[in-house]
């Protein structure tokens, strides 16, 4: 293959690529489509969205049970375990509002690798999340539910099948979210960091200039 | 405020008119069934409403264009992938014909279309950016400019690619 071949395969490619007349895409009149934009539009709530909304309400749903029961039971063991199993559920839900709002979007016009940088950074937060989980999640659930279930009067057995059942729980969770990290936010990670960083971009380095 | 919206209405629909061709393209290299293409689209012209009013002088809008289908390309295939989705560079030789068979070109040029997109499936998403602004033969200087790295960097990167990529159409029996 002579140096001149690739630069007319090149040329060919371009010629194809460039003839090609595309159809496809969703078949819209005009004012379709300007509507199908506006429903969009109104859809994007500037300062809630619909994760922010669900994250939020899952906490409220899970934290308020604990919070009534603070107040009802005149156990002040019990009491404890609830507070910490509380304080467990505000720092997740602080964490999780902290990672939706550290990383400050770019622009939708930003040079694409921006976004990439925007995008490696969410993922490293997710996967340094999802790598932590045990300390800011699993264990204040695991020690407030032993704490409130070993400080209740109630029978030794019940106790201990409790405990084992919170265990249970507590492993699944951290084993499945360990799962998810492994097996997407490293492999992501990993595929992002080398679309911004490949191997050494510089070329192969020049003979040393002979002296004397 | 009314006839600025109109404004910014007809211009969304002007540039969308124009560089259809080029946004249909885009889809195509980083969204490999019909749904996803159909999907993609939308987000694109989605975000193109949303930056309209970012677009400060039209001579940019090349450009301009080209970032925001690159990045909502690159979102879209990332958010695919993270919620378990297969990956879009699996590759659907039929599918692929079927959608290439309903342009006006000779059969061979269809084919090589053919074997083109399939081997820029393969590339990573940055590269296949590289390629498909060099395919569309914007500059150095252009490209520079819409990926945010330096001509030199698009050089190296670029050569790569498409080292890579010719490879890949010798494996595949085409060049």
């Amino acid at each position: 293959m002579n140096d001149q071949e690739p630069k007319d395969l090149w040329q060919a490619l371009k010629c194809v690529w460039q003839e090609q007349k595309p159809s496809g895409g969703p078949a819209l009149t005009a004012d379709e489509q300007i509507a199908v934009m506006r429903k969009k539009m109104a859809k994007m709530h500037p300062g809630l969205n619909k994760t922010d909304f669900w994250g939020a309400a899952l906490y409220v749903l899970v934290t308020v049970p604990f919070i009534i029961y603070v107040f009802t039971t005149p156990n002040f063991v019990v009491r404890i375990g609830y507070f910490i199993i509380i304080g467990g559920m505000l720092l997740a839900s602080w964490k999780s509002i902290r990672r939706l709002r550290s990383v400050p979007q770019p622009i939708a016009d930003a040079p694409v690798m921006e976004w990439l940088k925007y995008d490696l950074a969410k993922v490293r937060q997710q996967a340094d999340d999802s790598r932590t989980l045990l300390w800011w999640y699993v264990l204040p659930f695991l020690v407030g539910m032993c704490v409130s279930t070993w400080g209740m009067r109630i029978e030794l057995m019940a106790k201990i099948g409790m405990s084992v059942m919170t265990v249970l729980i507590a492993g699944v969770t951290w084993w499945l979210n360990r799962r998810v990290w492994r097996r997407q936010w490293v492999p992501m990670q990993r595929e992002l960091e080398a679309l911004l960083y490949p191997d050494p971009l510089v070329s192969q380095p020049e003979p040393p200039k002979k002296t004397g | 405020m009314n006839s600025g919206f109109q404004n910014n209405e007809g211009r969304f629909l002007e540039l969308v008119n124009e560089n259809r061709p080029k946004i249909l393209k885009i889809c195509r290299v980083y969204a490999w069934n019909r749904d996803d293409q159909d999907d993609l689209y939308q987000e694109i012209l989605f975000q193109i409403w949303r930056g309209l009013p970012n677009l400060q002088e039209d001579r940019y809008a090349g450009t301009w264009l080209y970032r925001i289908a690159l990045n909502a390309s690159m979102s879209f295939v990332r958010r695919k992938t993270s919620r378990g989705a297969a990956q879009t560079t699996t590759h659907d030789h039929a599918q692929l014909e079927q959608i290439l068979e309903t342009q006006p070109v000779t059969e061979s040029r269809n084919d090589q279309l053919t074997h083109l997109y399939e081997a820029i499936a393969q590339l990573d998403d940055v590269e296949k950016a590289l390629i498909t602004l060099f395919l569309e033969d914007l500059s150095y200087e252009q490209i520079a400019a819409i990926m945010g790295i330096t001509e030199s960097n698009v050089g190296v990167r670029l050569h790569r690619a498409k080292k890579k990529l010719l490879t890949l159409m010798k494996e595949a029996g085409h060049e």
